[in-house]
């Protein structure tokens, strides 16, 4: 087709009538990630991951129903919070595999193709730039983490919610919901940071690979020669994490053998991972203020 | 006439490097050719003009809007079309064009629809739902093109948009870029290739070492010779020169056998017949001397080297 043939004429529309423009980046950044096959296909196994514990809550309740008929109703007490541990600490690995698949280019592709120039080529700030990235990954990763929370928190407050205990297992739903929401801003804010420093995205994924892998590794060789202390959970993404969600569902942990309930943990151990997530979000904040403050007059 | 942007005494530096040394230019609309060497400034002055850099002093004002805090407004008002490729090659042209668009705050719908218009307009229209990692290099140029339009800007900063252009599809580019302007969109081209200054541009914008070094019409800088002819006469160029000198006129050799002749002022061709029937010369070949811009460009750019060690200190050089 030949060149101008169209009757082209300028747009004289409103340029303030848009949508804000970290939402802009965000929902073009959440496009892209899921324009990828595997973002789709690896949905599959991890919704296999969420059905599964579907089912456990209708074994849970058909267990509980036929060792409690003739017997008063379970007590809300009696919800020990493991179910929604071991939801929620599946989610970060899940998540950070998602992140692995398809969230680790989300800046480093930017610097790559270079449309880091096309983004500040237009009224756009800086803030805009990293809200709308931050918020892309948040929605992507609220795929397999928020989203099956409510899906399956919902069918399992339905399936409580004849019994005494729905009070408590709503609380520990909303715990997880709150959990995961803390969770992807954290994993976001590190991939985000992991991903400025190069334009590279197979170094990101490396990166964030070896972040979560490699002091899991250490705090189970740690964990595995001081047995009994709680302490080396903290090494580890995942395990102060895992901790976290503890304090957000009210699981006290599983008895050591020869015991009936699950020992006290140490006091350090109630805030020391909420000030390990504050430490690594605000590096990684800090790692995107100091990777922005470079772009001047990038385009 | 419009005014598109003033700058008084623009400095920018970058650690001890000083990019732009003090610019002082007013720009009227129309098409402007942004010319100079490399490490010239030419990309350090689009970005200023985008409002991108925090100046060290000075003062700029673009489209109206004074920088650097009118820059988002500015940047709303004009279309940037960056050298290099910046693209997703993930994302089709469609997707690529309205994304630009929404992020000029045009709405989603509105952006979707003028994605496919410009898209048309700069000839792409077959190509707009293809990935554009599947794209020639000549469809990424006027991709970029269509991006940098798809918002209605009254400016365009054009930087070398016909880089590994083939000759055909320099062609249909600089057509393109004249139709722009003839629909009111004022044209900055920044570009190396002078050639494509003079087949697009009205006015000229010289920079060296971060100094505008001239800034006024193309017809200008290249008609300042039109009393100039080329001669070269079958033997005895010597003795012609002699006589035309004799006259008045002024001779410089070039290439060989060919004079340069300046006739002196009221004087025509005939001046030159005349002084070769006298001297018993005769004329085998004599056209007025066109001056290209490339030697307009290159004797201008001598200048500012011979002025350069009173003008390097910075300070404003050219008053427009």
């Amino acid at each position: 087709m030949a060149i101008r043939d169209q009757g082209y004429t300028r747009y004289e529309g409103d340029l303030t009538a848009g949508s804000p423009t970290w939402w802009v980046v965000a929902s073009n950044g959440f496009s892209l990630q899921w324009a990828y096959v595997r973002s789709k296909l690896l949905l599959f196994p991890i919704l296999f991951v969420f059905l599964l514990f579907v089912f456990a809550t209708f074994g849970e309740r058909v267990l509980t129903n036929y060792f409690m008929s003739g017997q008063p109703a379970a007590q809300p007490d009696e919800i020990s919070g493991f179910y929604e541990f071991a939801f929620g600490y599946v989610q970060i690995w899940i998540l950070a595999l998602y992140f692995t698949a398809s969230g680790c280019g989300v800046i480093a592709e930017d610097l790559r193709f270079k449309t880091i120039q096309l983004y500040f080529s237009k009224p756009i700030t800086k803030t805009d730039y990293i809200v709308g990235k931050f918020m892309s990954l948040v929605m992507f990763g609220g795929l397999v983490t928020v989203l099956p929370t409510i899906l399956v928190g919902g069918i399992r407050m339905m399936i409580f919610a004849p019994s005494e205990s729905f009070g408590s297992v709503a609380l520990k739903v909303g715990g997880v919901v709150a959990y995961d929401i803390v969770l992807l801003c954290l994993f976001s804010l590190i991939v985000m940071a992991l991903s400025a420093l190069t334009s590279r995205t197979g170094y990101v994924v490396l990166a964030w690979a070896g972040f979560m892998l490699i002091p899991s590794l250490v705090s189970t060789i740690v964990d595995l020669v001081r047995k009994g202390e709680e302490w080396p959970e903290l090494l580890s993404v995942a395990g102060t994490m895992g901790l976290a969600l503890q304090s957000l569902v009210d699981f006290k942990g599983i008895p050591q053998p020869g015991q009936l309930a699950p020992a006290p943990p140490p006091d350090y151990m109630m805030w020391a991972p909420w000030l390990i997530i504050v430490a690594l979000g605000s590096a990684a904040v800090g790692v995107l203020y100091w990777r922005t403050s470079k772009l001047e007059g990038i385009a | 006439m419009t005014v598109l942007f003033e700058l008084h005494n623009v400095r920018k530096n970058y650690g001890d490097f000083t990019a732009l040394k003090g610019l002082t230019v007013k720009v009227e609309e129309g098409k402007i050719g942004l010319l100079g060497p490399n490490g010239a400034g030419k990309s350090t002055m689009i970005k200023a003009l985008l409002g991108l850099l925090q100046f060290e002093s000075g003062e700029a004002t673009v489209l109206g809007h004074r920088l650097p805090e009118g820059g988002a407004t500015v940047r709303r008002m004009i279309g940037y079309m960056p050298e290099n490729d910046c693209y997703i090659p993930r994302m089709s042209a469609v997707e690529y064009c309205t994304y630009a668009g929404r992020l000029c705050g045009m709405p989603k719908g509105d952006a979707f629809q003028r994605a496919h218009e410009t898209l048309h307009y700069v000839g792409l229209g077959e190509a707009r739902y293809r990935k554009l990692g599947q794209f020639s290099t000549g469809m990424k140029q006027r991709v970029k093109l269509a991006q940098a339009l798809i918002h209605g800007p009254s400016l365009v900063f054009l930087d070398e948009p016909t880089n590994g252009l083939d000759p055909e599809g320099r062609d249909q580019m600089l057509e393109l870029i004249n139709d722009v302007a003839r629909r009111g969109i004022s044209v900055m081209l920044s570009t190396h290739l002078l050639y494509d200054v003079e087949q697009t541009c009205d006015r000229a914008l010289l920079l060296n070492r971060g100094q505008i070094i001239h800034y006024g019409a193309i017809s200008d800088m290249t008609d300042d010779r039109k009393n100039n002819f080329q001669v070269r006469a079958k033997e005895g160029s010597d003795k012609l020169a002699a006589e035309l000198r004799k006259r008045g006129a002024t001779i410089e050799e070039d290439r060989g056998a060919m004079l340069l002749v300046t006739l002196p002022k009221e004087e025509n061709s005939a001046f030159i017949f005349k002084a070769a029937k006298d001297c018993g010369v005769q004329i085998r070949h004599m056209v007025p001397y066109q001056m290209t811009l490339e030697t307009a460009f290159l004797n201008i750019l001598n200048d500012s080297k011979a002025e350069a060690p009173a003008t390097r200190r910075g300070g404003p050089v050219v008053e427009v």
